[in-house]
């Protein structure tokens, strides 16, 4: 059952977020170890990598904020931050820092999982 | 998860206002644009916005090439064809990080000749003196 990217975590925690279509979901969500895996990104010259952000499920104008397609946004993956994801566009302040990749195959243990499923704001 | 945007920075001079001049240069190459402010969900033409046009120190907001272009982005994200249609404004004044420039343009089409005119009409006006 989906439940939601906000519940478990504790309030100092920050979330990272990964969006995908149905069949990314099924994927990922099939595993106990979640593993989003890397790749050439189809759009612009961004860095081979997994893609990540801050950015939650219920954000304003996420679309526009992170410059996704709405159809890779109907589901999600949350889990806690360790800081170890890379920023993408270091230039920027840190308030709008919210894009981060994986140069490799990036792995989540059952311990950082804080939630999964379909966005609410699809719905 | 592909996430498109490229980031152009600029320095902002002293008593320079980042968000009248982005948008100045966003109604000079595209006259009918409209605006939305990243935390509200409602698109305004660009006359419409002259409060942003006050000294604005922290702020993000997005500029749609026109209200089609707005309701494509709205209704698909950031798709290969409405790529061209809207650049993303990012503004802290206040910022104080090691490296950080306090006025960020992300634009998903840099390739495309009005936005690149929009991003040397965003250079030029930060190179210019303020009016004021």
């Amino acid at each position: 059952m989906p439940d939601s990217g906000r519940s478990g975590s504790s309030s100092r925690e920050r979330l990272v977020y990964h969006y995908t279509d149905e069949d990314g979901y099924k994927a990922i969500a099939s595993q106990p170890v979640w593993k989003f895996k890397a790749s050439r990104p189809e759009r612009i010259d961004n860095p081979f990598g997994a893609y990540f952000t801050t950015e939650p499920p219920d954000a304003k104008n996420l679309a526009e904020k992170i410059g996704v397609s709405w159809q890779k946004t109907r589901f999600y993956f949350a889990f806690a931050d360790y800081g170890d994801l890379r920023p993408v566009g270091t230039s920027r302040p840190a308030r709008y820092q919210r894009k981060f990749y994986s140069p490799i195959d990036y792995e989540v243990e059952l311990h950082r999982q804080r939630g999964s499923g379909e966005n609410p704001s699809w719905t | 998860m592909d996430m498109s945007g490229i980031d152009f920075a600029f320095s902002v001079p002293e008593g320079q206002s980042a968000s009248a001049t982005v948008l100045e240069a966003c109604r000079r190459i595209w006259p009918r644009c409209v605006v939305r402010h990243a935390e509200e969900d409602v698109d305004r033409p660009i006359d419409d916005v002259a409060l942003w046009e006050n000294d604005v120190r922290v702020g993000e907001f997005f500029v749609y090439r026109s209200a089609a272009d707005a309701e494509n982005w709205h209704r698909n994200g950031s798709t290969l064809g409405n790529a061209a249609g809207m650049i993303h404004v990012m503004i802290d004044l206040n910022s104080v990080e090691n490296d950080a420039l306090p006025c960020i343009i992300e634009v998903h089409d840099p390739e495309d000749e009005r936005i690149h005119e929009i991003l040397n009409e965003i250079e030029t006006g930060f190179a210019a003196p303020a009016s004021n």
